[in-house]
């Protein structure tokens, strides 16, 4: 039996980086690698002398598709730090923040990066042709998450109001 | 004929990328006008026959300029998407630590494992053509600077700085409210974002054409900020300008 090896580079539709990189030998696999190729950034020295309130705003930055997670982790460590505890109403619109977050997370990965595979397409964009309806029904769903998102965050990507201690400004609409 | 188009990533968040397919509402129409030949986030092709192409982050690994340098080759025309493509953005603050102490803080003794360079916008390794400015980039300038392309005209990319939308928006100023904004000197197309939900400008857009720093140090030390502190704020995006030629 002849020697096979497959090297994917830079996996396609996948939040992240990486490479698959395999050799079989006689039928069996010999070495299987998932190598993590993402650039690094270094947060934890460029956060070194910045005031604490710039953390969630940089640490914002380490991933777009989670922003608010890192934003939501940070300052909650932020707040231990001064011992300071959000009142319920600044944890319940945190929670739907995070949620809103799921939720347009898990419709990116299910109709953008895996549906595809499935229909065995090179992308999404083929679907909205072949089937229409389902595109746009997920577009909805996203933009639906992304608001959520905004009511409380101002924006998905990066959020703005989320401050330690509470929000620079509450939605009233 | 589409043009054909493509979409590369380097040391960034993902977040402008991200961005594009979060323009629901027009993103299939989007597509109806152009090809996209290569977009690793959302499409498993890979071409290289793309002439235009949309580069997010900053080099700061060793291959990246080499990748860079390539690009510019097949692309007819380059835009820089997001501050990290533009100036470096939040990356650029690496570069005012050492460089082998911040790999060694991070990694330890696996340091050598994950190589690293000083942190280059992409206008310092190759010719830019576009910028679309902001972190992340906002829709309306990304969209902008796409239909602008198809026509064969300059994007339109305002060249005032944030109070002037700030105040057309007609938000009350927050000095006013004793908090510290670095609006007066950045480049508007944002619709005054961060002053609109009550947190004042950090500058994610880079400086305004003719802005004049002198005098908002002045108006911050006011505020209590030493020019020490106005220039750390300035670092949190905008450090590039402190070394650009
Ligand atoms: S500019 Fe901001 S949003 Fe865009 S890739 Fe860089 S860190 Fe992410
Ligand atoms: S809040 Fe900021 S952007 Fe708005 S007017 Fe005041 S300084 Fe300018
Ligand atoms: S107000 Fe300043 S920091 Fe906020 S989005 Fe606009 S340019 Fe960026």
């Amino acid at each position: 039996m002849t020697d096979i090896t497959i090297n994917v580079e830079h996996i396609a539709r996948v939040e992240g980086h990486g490479n698959v990189v395999m050799s079989v030998r006689d039928g069996r696999i010999k070495e299987l690698r998932l190598e993590i190729v993402e650039s690094p950034r270094f947060f934890e020295v460029m956060l070194q002398g910045r005031p604490w309130h710039e953390v969630p705003h940089i640490v914002a930055r380490i991933c777009g598709i989670c922003a608010a997670s890192h934003t939501l982790a940070s300052l909650r460590a932020v707040e231990d730090a001064f011992k300071l505890v959000p009142s319920p109403q600044t944890v319940l619109l945190r929670k739907l923040l995070l949620y809103g977050e799921f939720l347009q997370s898990h419709l990116l990965h299910v109709y953008f990066l895996v549906a595809p595979d499935f229909f065995r397409v090179d992308s999404v964009i083929p679907l909205a042709s072949t089937h229409p309806e389902v595109v746009k029904r997920a577009l909805r769903m996203k933009m639906l998450a992304n608001e959520l998102c905004a009511v409380v965050g101002g924006r998905h990507i990066h959020p703005v109001t989320p401050v330690p201690g509470g929000f620079t400004r509450l939605n009233r609409n | 004929m589409k043009p054909k188009v493509a979409f590369f990533s380097f040391t960034s968040c993902e977040g402008c990328q991200l961005t594009v397919l979060e323009c629901e509402d027009i993103l299939l129409d989007m597509l109806g006008q152009i090809e996209i030949v290569r977009f690793r986030e959302a499409s498993s092709l890979k071409r290289d026959d793309y002439e235009i192409a949309f580069i997010e982050g900053s080099a700061s690994r060793p291959d990246d300029v080499t990748r860079m340098r390539k690009i510019r080759e097949r692309a007819n025309l380059v835009v820089a998407i997001g501050a990290c493509a533009v100036s470096g953005g939040v990356n650029f603050m690496k570069n005012f630590h050492y460089l082998q102490r911040t790999r060694e803080h991070v990694y330890g003794a696996q340091a050598d494992w994950f190589p690293t360079t000083q942190v280059q916008p992409v206008e310092a390794v190759i010719k830019v053509d576009h910028s679309v400015y902001g972190c992340p980039m906002t829709k309306d300038e990304f969209l902008e600077t796409v239909k602008s392309l198809l026509v064969g005209r300059t994007p339109r990319i305002p060249q005032y700085p944030v109070c002037v939308e700030c105040k057309m928006a007609e938000n009350v100023c927050l000095f006013h409210r004793g908090q510290t904004c670095l609006g007066p000197v950045i480049r508007a197309g944002c619709q005054a974002f961060c002053p609109g939900l009550g947190a004042g400008c950090d500058g994610c857009r880079g400086l305004a054409p003719d802005h004049n720093l002198a005098s908002l140090t002045n108006v911050l030390g006011e505020y209590g900020m030493k020019p020490e502190e106005v220039r750390r704020k300035l670092r949190l995006f905008n450090g590039y300008i402190e070394v650009q030629p």
